[in-house]
């Protein structure tokens, strides 16, 4: 029988009120669901002292043991391989688009949660930034337990803003985050693409592991809209009379081509690139965090 | 332009339906927000100009198939009362009719008349057509109305030919006038170019009028001083009795004009080659009557040309016919011997009729029944049986074969008492029978002045044919006192009857031959026949059907229509060619050895050039003379002014194109109005061109 809180419909996530209640839901169904996969190989359990070794942080000396044996031993724990978490939600007003009823922004936030709680189990500090044309909201990552209430009270708080302008957040986020960790970019990445290369490649440059998730709706991606009708630009309001019989091919060709790109360019600067299609679980968003997660340690 | 149905009219508005629909659907399109537009504005520009290019096709497809639809409706055509160009100038239809008979010939006529038709195109001015005409006393059509002046110069040069054809006025001032009409409006100039040669216009056309609106322009280049030349009613006659054997050939030299000539050379061709030539002057005006006499013949068809010498006009100078000689055919009267010497036999008034020096082609000989001999007839020879008495099988046996060989036999039958002897000898191979006599019969004696007519003739058959025409001879005033009632059987045929309803005339044939039995006698016993004028040419008549000769014309004039088969036959008929195969085919060449085309399907061949015609198949030649028509050679000039006025409507000249000709005819309403079917089909394309186009966006978008 299928896990209950596995593969969850994104739209079912949208009953659920509390945030916190949505990542748990999502992040517990989840790794009930992985509980035998190879990628969990990480612990917070007590793993050896050791000497103290110069170099070591002493803030890392078990002052007991020295008390006991007057000797310096550090103590090294399994789980004390975290580190900090970096959440960034595009929230121009874009974002705000849901074909189904449930918006990009919505699923974002609900992604942002998800990766959220999941981080703070593996005791990563996990920060969080809102952003559209400039930075709306910094919460620096921490690992302590009320952190993770600030974060989702922030991720919360986030709605649908300003113009779309990833290039100058992203490099104003980079250079506010000194710790180096994982920075996840959650965003439909509506700007001009060389652009929002140019923002992410900062991140990286910064020492960051850059995981971009473009999170698009089904609408934009295949296009399927039947009458002509005019089509109103979210951001700018701007209009344009469309007959989309006309123009579906070429622009999914355009679409293709842009995803194309992202995913050539985040390859090349080792970044990692995912398209989530709001209309699928959260769970592809989630492999691929942890993943990268492996990967680092 | 007009409307017919101009209510129509309001469908024009249709039109705007497309357009109000166009706009309803886009003004009630639907908004969608979309997070944004910058793919869509990538989106080819090219792509949705060439899309909003086919969407505006579209619309203007629709529009246009509904304003043809509602054009087509309305039924519109040209009214253009007075065709007047800018200038106001009013174009005219110009309609050249130039005469190409044989008087156009005439010193230098045909020269300035094609000069002065080159003038008319020459002075053609814009939006003007022309047409031109050429005319004898046939009309041809060459150019239709058009503006293509050039071509009629073009031909006018190098296409139009005189003619040997005499002139005709009327007939082609009707074409004219027809093709003038088919210009539709504006003016309506009919050029006639001739020389108003008095002999064209005939006395039957004189009641011919132009329609009124039609002008005529008169260009003449005849002329009142002239003098011409020719020779006409040319007959054959046999050599005075007495004189050397041969024929004499009569004809009248006629000088048509106001000029004495002297010493006018005439000359007569036989065969080809010059044979005799006289000189003689001749008045003007007048005619002179004069004779060759014609040298002993060999038998058969000869070509003679008699040619009168006279430069001004060449074309009617020679008169040709064909003269054919051949001997006197042999009649063979076979007869009983007379009963006493000195009383007249049975062939006595025959032989009055046949044996005569002049026009008769027999020559009859009595013999005795007794000594009779078919074997000994020559071949063509005829035999007048002639009431003779007797005769048993060897001279049935001999009549039978005589006349299954072709042969020729007029069985005479006074009365009823030889119906013995004629049921005998004929009545076993002859579809007739005599009855014997009976008591109720006529009284045999003339004091009793009892008696029968001859009635009921057959004037379509060759026998009586020349008898069918008023003063040509009456069989009335003779009287039949006896004659011998015959019985016929299929296969025979009564030519005439007398009153009483008996058959006179009986016609059977046998084989190739043929049999008339005549039911009366031959002489004055049984009747008076022979004592009237009418014997002679009615026993001439009979002997000529028994020996297949017709009454020749030894030429035609131009403009007959002749059969070249029925020529041949006649021909072979008289070479005793039986056998000749007519059915093989018909070569006809014209005098200049041309050949002339045959329709299919058609056995007749009109002449229309003077000289001899030839007529050949591959083992039959005859040939026929054809000679102009008398009276075009008189050039005596007509008023051409006068001539003009009596052909045009009374006003036409005060007023030449008069405000109520210019109702169309209704050829020319249909015309005019013709455009509706075009546009009907023009609105159908543009329908179809909309649902292709309509489909291709449906099933098949970019």
């Amino acid at each position: 029988m299928p896990q209950p809180t596995r593969f969850i419909d994104p739209a079912a996530l949208m009953r659920i009120s509390s945030l916190e209640l949505v990542a748990r839901t999502v992040v517990e169904g989840f790794i009930s669901g992985l509980h035998r996969s190879p990628h969990l190989g990480f612990s917070v359990d007590f793993a050896e002292y050791r000497p103290y070794r110069p170099g070591d942080d002493i803030r890392k000396i078990d002052w007991k043991v020295y008390a006991r044996l007057d000797r310096f031993f550090v103590k090294e724990y399994e789980g004390e391989t975290n580190t900090s978490i970096h959440l960034l939600l595009d929230c121009s007003r874009s974002m705000a688009y849901g074909s189904g009823g449930l918006q990009k922004l919505v699923y974002g936030q609900y992604l942002a949660a998800s990766l959220g709680y999941f981080a703070f189990k593996q005791r990563d500090g996990v920060g969080f930034v809102s952003f559209d044309d400039e930075v709306r909201e910094f919460v620096p990552a921490r690992g302590s337990v009320g952190h993770l209430n600030t974060v989702l009270h922030a991720i919360e708080r986030t709605a649908a803003g300003g113009r779309s302008d990833l290039a100058q957040p992203l490099v104003a986020i980079a250079e506010r985050t000194r710790r180096r960790g994982i920075v996840i970019v959650i965003s439909d990445l509506y700007d001009e693409a060389p652009r929002v290369m140019e923002g992410l490649r900062h991140l990286a440059f910064r020492g960051n592991d850059v995981i971009v998730f473009q999170v698009l709706d089904p609408a934009e991606l295949h296009f399927d809209f039947e009458a002509s009708a005019q089509f109103v630009d979210l951001e700018t309001r701007a209009e344009m009379h469309v007959i989309p019989e006309f123009v579906r091919e070429e622009y999914r060709k355009i679409m293709r081509d842009q995803i194309a790109f992202f995913e050539r360019e985040c390859q090349r600067d080792r970044m990692d690139y995912a398209l989530i299609d709001t209309s699928q679980p959260l769970d592809r968003a989630l492999f691929t965090y942890l993943l990268k997660r492996e990967q680092l340690y | 332009m007009s409307f017919v149905n101009p209510l129509f009219l309001l469908g024009a508005l249709a039109a705007g339906i497309p357009i109000l629909l166009h706009l309803i659907k886009r003004e009630r399109a639907l908004r969608i927000e979309f997070p944004t537009l910058m793919f869509l504005r990538r989106v080819s520009k090219k792509t949705i100009r060439y899309q909003k290019v086919r969407h505006l096709l579209l619309l203007l497809l629709r529009i246009l198939s509904i304003l043809f639809l509602v054009s087509a409706f309305l039924r519109p055509y040209r009214d253009i009362p007075r065709a007047a160009t800018a200038s106001g100038h009013v174009a005219a239809a110009h309609v050249v009719l130039l005469d190409n008979s044989l008087s156009m010939a005439y010193a230098d006529r045909w020269d300035r008349a094609r000069r002065a038709a080159e003038d008319v195109a020459a002075g053609m001015r814009p939006g003007d057509k022309i047409a031109l005409l050429e005319f004898s006393d046939q009309t041809l059509v060459r150019l239709p109305l058009s503006d293509r002046s050039a071509a009629v110069v073009e031909d006018i040069r190098h296409a139009v030919q005189l003619t040997d054809r005499p002139t005709r006025y009327a007939q082609a001032l009707k074409v004219a006038e027809k093709v003038a009409l088919d210009a539709g409006t504006g003016r309506r100039v009919i050029h006639i170019i001739c020389d108003f040669q008095k002999s064209g216009w005939a006395a039957e056309e004189q009641e011919f009028r132009l329609g009124s609106g039609i002008e005529l322009e008169r260009v003449d280049v005849g002329s009142d001083e002239f003098s011409n030349l020719t020779i006409g009613d040319v007959r054959v006659l046999e050599a005075a009795e007495g004189a050397e054997a041969g024929l004499r050939l009569k004809y009248s030299l006629v000088n048509f004009g106001n000029e004495d000539r002297r010493s006018v050379r005439i000359g007569l061709a036989l065969d080809g080659r010059p044979a005799m030539e006289r000189r003689t002057d001749i008045e003007r005006g007048g005619v002179q009557a004069g004779e060759f006499q014609l040298p002993g013949l060999t038998a058969g068809a000869h070509q003679v040309v008699l040619e009168v010498e006279d430069t001004r006009l060449l074309r009617d100078n020679r008169y040709t016919m064909m003269l054919e000689t051949r001997g006197r055919t042999q009649v063979f009267s076979v007869e009983d011997a007379a009963s006493s010497p000195g009383t007249r036999s049975a062939g006595y008034f025959l032989s009055r009729a046949l044996n005569i020096p002049v026009w008769s082609r027999y020559q009859l000989t009595g013999v005795p029944v007794a000594r009779f001999d078919s074997s000994a007839i020559p071949q063509g020879a005829l035999v007048i049986w002639n009431n003779a008495s007797g005769g048993g099988a060897g001279v049935q046996k001999k009549l039978q074969d005589f006349v299954g060989a072709g042969g020729g036999l007029v069985v005479v039958v006074a009365d009823g008492a030889r119906a013995a002897d004629f049921n005998r000898v004929f009545g076993s191979w002859l579809p007739v029978r005599v009855e014997p006599p009976s008591r109720d019969a006529r009284s045999a004696d003339r004091r009793g002045e009892e008696y029968a007519l001859l009635t009921d003739l057959k004037l379509d058959h060759p026998i009586f044919r020349p008898f069918g025409e008023p003063h040509s001879g009456s069989f009335a005033a003779a009287r039949f006192y006896r004659h011998a009632r015959i019985t016929l059987s299929e296969g025979a045929q009564a030519l005439a009857h007398y009153d009483n309803g008996d058959p006179a005339l009986v016609l059977a044939g046998r084989d190739k031959g043929k049999v008339l039995i005549f039911a009366s006698s031959a002489d004055d016993s049984a009747n008076d026949l022979p004592l009237k004028a009418i014997f002679a040419p009615f026993w001439q008549q009979m002997l000529h059907y028994l020996d297949n000769v017709s009454e020749e014309s030894h030429s035609v004039e131009i403009g007959s229509t002749i059969s070249p088969r029925r020529y041949l036959l006649e021909t072979a008929l008289r070479q005793a060619k039986g056998n000749a195969d007519l059915n093989q085919a018909v070569v006809v060449l014209d005098p200049s050895k041309r050949r002339v085309p045959v329709a299919a399907g058609s056995d007749t061949v009109m002449v229309d050039k003077a000289g001899f015609y030839e007529v050949r198949t591959a083992n039959l030649n005859a040939s026929i003379a054809v000679n102009t028509v008398p009276r075009e050679s008189n050039l005596t000039h007509g008023n051409s002014e006068e001539m003009a006025a009596g052909w045009l409507s009374p006003g036409t000249r005060a007023e030449p194109v008069a405000a109520a000709d210019e109702r169309p005819t209704p050829e020319e309403q249909d015309r005019r109005q013709r455009m509706w079917r075009w546009l009907l089909l023009a609105a159908l394309a543009f329908l179809v061109g909309e649902a292709l186009l309509a489909n291709q966006f449906i099933l098949k978008p970019d």
